[in-house]
């Protein structure tokens, strides 16, 4: 399913003391099936983007093509089947454990699956199966969801975004406030989600999980997109004008070029990469 | 989302944003009085009307708001419009003083009713207009600073003024915040396909508990997070305090005071003298020349 932004400006509170331009001019194109970063500082744009996907946002001027649905900014041009879009493309929002409000964690999960239009029972099963693949046992589904821990919580609101099984499913900052075990089992899954074939738009700030993950990167500043590349090539610049920090493995690489070790970073994605390199690069003696 | 709320504060550098929220308050208030003066002859009330639309069009317009944007405000009046009309029109009247309307099923009904519900409709509306203004042109810090003084002389006989102060502060400084929560979480459910516009009654009560707990849920969290981050600062709502903004009464503030007060004497003479329409007060002017 590919989603195509052409033009796209986003004002908020237009015509006010408030007015502010979030969108400036905005053409991208994804491709499907790819796992793909958006980064860039806070207030760039990004979840601006993101809310056009789901048409939560309308354009103030310029379209979004997703797959069939065009989100313009002209009325008549607009899709009308926003229920259509939404069950294809899943949105997780940050912090997403906010989101939950009913008695019982199936019930919760089940909640988007019944919405578009799944039987009781079918909506169960659904939802079942997503709580299955974010790794909660059936013990977990008469519970309520507000007295789990914040982990498991953030567990339950994403099995209610893959219960609606979208075809395109974009996470926003889905590690924030996370301890480092759940936030590296929470990227696993979405791994696993992607491999079987979902496309994936993953929202984040933290540049080790974009080099880990990520077969694209799209760079936001002030609204527009920077760059849109992959993260071998993005590491490979000056990251400084756009504020992102560079991932721990290429700093210790470089650290290590310094001493000599021949090391090519373009090939790095993750621990094991720079230790075959390093061994690699070892002068034998 | 609209999150351009209506009696939001809107930031402009008009006389009336610089105006001290204390004599503003007084203004107010001493406007609203003469807004609901009550008239005998329907001419008075429709001159007197008219002085006061004209008044608070002007003040409107100095403090930048849009008229648009207050028609619009309208709109969730025409339920009352209409209930106002029922009530007048069912109310029998033994004095009236305009012609018949019509009559229903040997039920005489007269203008007076219509006038009736017209001068209560303009009233309401002059008054959301100045409250408007008022909100519009103050911070809302200022706002609870202006009204913690007007408590002050309950503070002598032992009423928490502060704690009722900073309360409706908190109030007022979370109203933003929990906007901005119900746009979150309303988006949150959108992707879960609740649909908050359209739908049968059934599904839309549940877009709304959808929306409600979460809701409560993330408030009450925010407020156990306050309270501890005020605790943990050494809050007392009994030490005195100081304030790193002051109030500033000027002679400006003093003179739109005197102004707002003479407009509203001039009001109640106008009422209490019992001008009998317009022939008595062109009568009065010829006296007076």
């Amino acid at each position: 399913m590919p989603i195509n932004f052409s033009n796209v400006f986003y004002v908020y509170n237009p015509k006010s003391p408030f007015q502010y331009e979030a969108l400036r001019n905005v053409n991208l194109t994804l491709d499907e099936g790819k796992f793909i970063a958006l980064v860039g500082r806070t207030g760039s744009g990004k979840s601006t983007l993101i809310s056009h996907l789901n048409a939560l946002l309308h354009p103030t001027s310029g379209e979004v093509v997703i797959d069939d649905f065009i989100n313009a900014a002209d009325k008549r041009k607009r899709s009308r089947d926003v229920r259509g879009l939404r069950k294809k493309v899943g949105l997780v929002f940050q912090f997403p454990e906010y989101q939950l409000f009913e008695e019982t964690v199936e019930k919760d999960v089940a909640f988007g699956p019944k919405n578009f239009g799944l039987g009781n029972q079918e909506a169960l099963k659904q939802a079942h199966e997503a709580l299955q693949v974010v790794g909660l046992d059936p013990t977990f589904y008469e519970r309520s969801p507000f007295e789990l821990s914040g982990g498991e919580k953030r567990k339950v609101a994403i099995a209610g975004i893959l219960a609606i099984r979208p075809t395109v499913l974009i996470v926003d900052e889905p590690t924030a406030g996370l301890d480092p075990r759940a936030a590296e089992e929470t990227m696993a899954l979405f791994q696993k989600i992607h491999s079987e074939g979902t496309t994936i738009i993953l929202v984040t700030h933290d540049m080790n999980l974009v080099l880990h993950y990520a077969e694209d990167v799209v760079v936001m500043e002030n609204g527009e997109i920077a760059l849109h590349c992959t993260p071998g090539e993005l590491f490979g610049r000056d990251l400084s004008p756009y504020s992102l920090e560079v991932p721990d493995i290429y700093r210790f690489a470089r650290d290590l070029q310094r001493f000599g070790l021949k090391i090519d970073t373009s090939k790095l994605h993750g621990v094991e990469d720079l230790a075959l390199a390093i061994k690699e690069a070892y002068p034998h003696e | 989302m609209n999150s351009f709320a209506m009696g939001r504060y809107i930031p402009y550098h008009s006389f009336l944003h610089k105006m001290d929220p204390r004599a503003k308050i007084f203004c107010l208030i001493v406007l609203m009085v003469a807004v609901f003066m009550p008239f005998v002859s329907w001419q008075m009330v429709a001159v007197m009307a008219g002085v006061a639309f004209l008044l608070i069009s002007g003040l409107l317009l100095a403090s930048h708001m849009s008229i648009l944007q207050l028609l619009s405000s309208l709109k969730s009046l025409w339920l009352m419009i209409v209930f106002l009309l029922i009530i007048y029109i069912l109310t029998p009247r033994s004095n009236h003083s305009l012609p018949v309307a019509f009559v229903m099923w040997n039920y005489t009904v007269y203008w007076d009713s219509f006038a009736e519900a017209g001068r209560i409709l303009i009233r309401l509306m002059l008054m959301i207009e100045l409250s408007l203004i008022l909100t519009a042109t103050t911070k809302p810090l200022d706002l609870t600073f202006a009204l913690e003084w007007y408590l002050t002389p309950l503070k002598w006989i032992g009423f928490p003024s502060h704690v009722v102060a900073m309360t409706i502060t908190l109030a007022l400084r979370f109203i933003p915040t929990i906007l901005e929560d119900v746009n979150r979480i309303m988006k949150a459910q959108s992707s879960r396909g609740v649909d908050f516009e359209h739908g049968k009654l059934g599904a839309k009560f549940r877009a709304v508990i959808s929306l409600i707990v979460p809701l409560f849920v993330s408030s009450f969290i925010r407020s156990d997070e306050l309270a501890n981050a005020m605790e943990c600062r050494g809050y007392d709502p009994k030490a005195k305090r100081t304030r790193y903004r002051q109030l500033h009464f000027s002679w400006l503030d003093l003179l739109w005071t005197l102004l707002a007060s003479g407009i509203a004497v001039l009001f109640i003479y106008v009422s209490v003298v019992h001008f009998d329409g317009f022939v008595s007060w062109f009568h009065l002017e010829t006296n007076l020349v």
